[in-house]
């Protein structure tokens, strides 16, 4: 056995064990897919792109919520946790809003003949940075592994003046396909349980 | 008279809480200790137990004041919700405490 038994394990698995659907994975992965078509190939609206993913999150959650509740039940935190679990979720909204920002900032200065206002790679390692703090928010740690895929494009696009987008693309698909994997085994492990 | 009759050398009697030594309840517990509330899945796909075994299980419990049971509806869904309660919380701290001490390495 490779964690010892203790209650702080207890409980950090127990967490950990209501991320761990996959579906937050595939909402990341087809998040970063659309991003990354939309600043490869569509130029035209791609600063507007992130519009998309964050009218999702609140219907992704709202099902992730029912999905994991039927499998492996409704859980109320101990305030501990959830006083660490919104101070994460602010420092991610945060985190958001200023990719956001610079997006729209790096489009506005574009379109105003600016050129080009940010390195590709810097949309990249914003959203490298997004993910390590999903992966602590989480106690999830593929999001690590999303987040160095995205820094080393960011690196390589930087590197051949490419389009930014390659690096969402490649990350979207590496989580797209993690996550499916992840949800097929969630379903197996958990049936949904019936109350008596 | 024998030294065990003179009482030299017995050690006080070890009074582990039996309604939580039982392995099953004892998992129960620690399930429910990390967290403030819980429903009938969770408990279910944390140990599982079966469950005649949950619900037996936590009606001991809950008689010993240790648990208390909330029946409420989540949409149509029915859900049972089971919570330790203040003196249930303290029988687990003083449980945890006797067993460390019973199993920690004196040398």
């Amino acid at each position: 056995m490779g964690e010892s038994i203790d209650l702080r394990n207890l409980e950090r698995e127990a967490y950990r064990a209501q991320w761990s659907d996959g579906l937050i994975d595939i909402y990341l992965g087809l998040s970063l897919l659309w991003l990354g078509v939309m600043w490869t190939w569509v130029n035209e609206f791609s600063g507007l792109a992130g519009i998309l993913p964050a009218i999702f999150v609140t219907p992704m959650l709202a099902v992730h919520r029912r999905f994991v509740e039927a499998r492996i039940g409704h859980v109320e935190w101990r305030p501990a946790r959830i006083g660490w679990e919104r101070r994460s979720q602010v420092l991610l909204l945060v985190a958001g809003v200023g990719l956001f920002g610079v997006t729209i900032g790096a489009l506005i200065i574009s379109r105003n003949g600016g050129g080009h206002a940010v390195g590709p790679g810097i949309l990249a390692w914003i959203l490298a940075a997004l993910c390590v703090g999903l992966s602590v928010l989480l106690g999830a740690r593929r999001m690590l592994l999303y987040g160095v895929v995205l820094l080393i494009g960011g690196v390589a696009v930087e590197l051949a003046d490419a389009e930014p987008g390659w690096p969402m693309l490649a990350c979207g698909v590496a989580a797209t396909i993690t996550g499916s994997f992840m949800l097929r085994r969630f379903v197996e492990r958990h049936p949904v349980v019936r109350t008596p | 008279m024998s030294e065990r009759a003179a009482g030299y050398g017995d050690p006080a009697p070890i009074e582990l809480d039996r309604l939580i030594h039982e392995p099953a309840r004892l998992l129960l517990m620690a399930n429910l200790a990390i967290v403030d509330k819980a429903d009938f899945v969770y408990l279910s796909a944390r140990t599982r137990l079966t469950a005649g075994n949950i619900s037996s299980h936590m009606s001991r419990l809950e008689a010993a004041g240790y648990v208390r049971v909330e029946k409420s509806f989540a949409g149509r869904k029915p859900r049972t919700t089971y919570a330790l309660t203040e003196t249930g919380r303290s029988a687990f701290a003083r449980y945890r405490q006797q067993v460390d001490g019973l199993l920690r390495d004196g040398r």
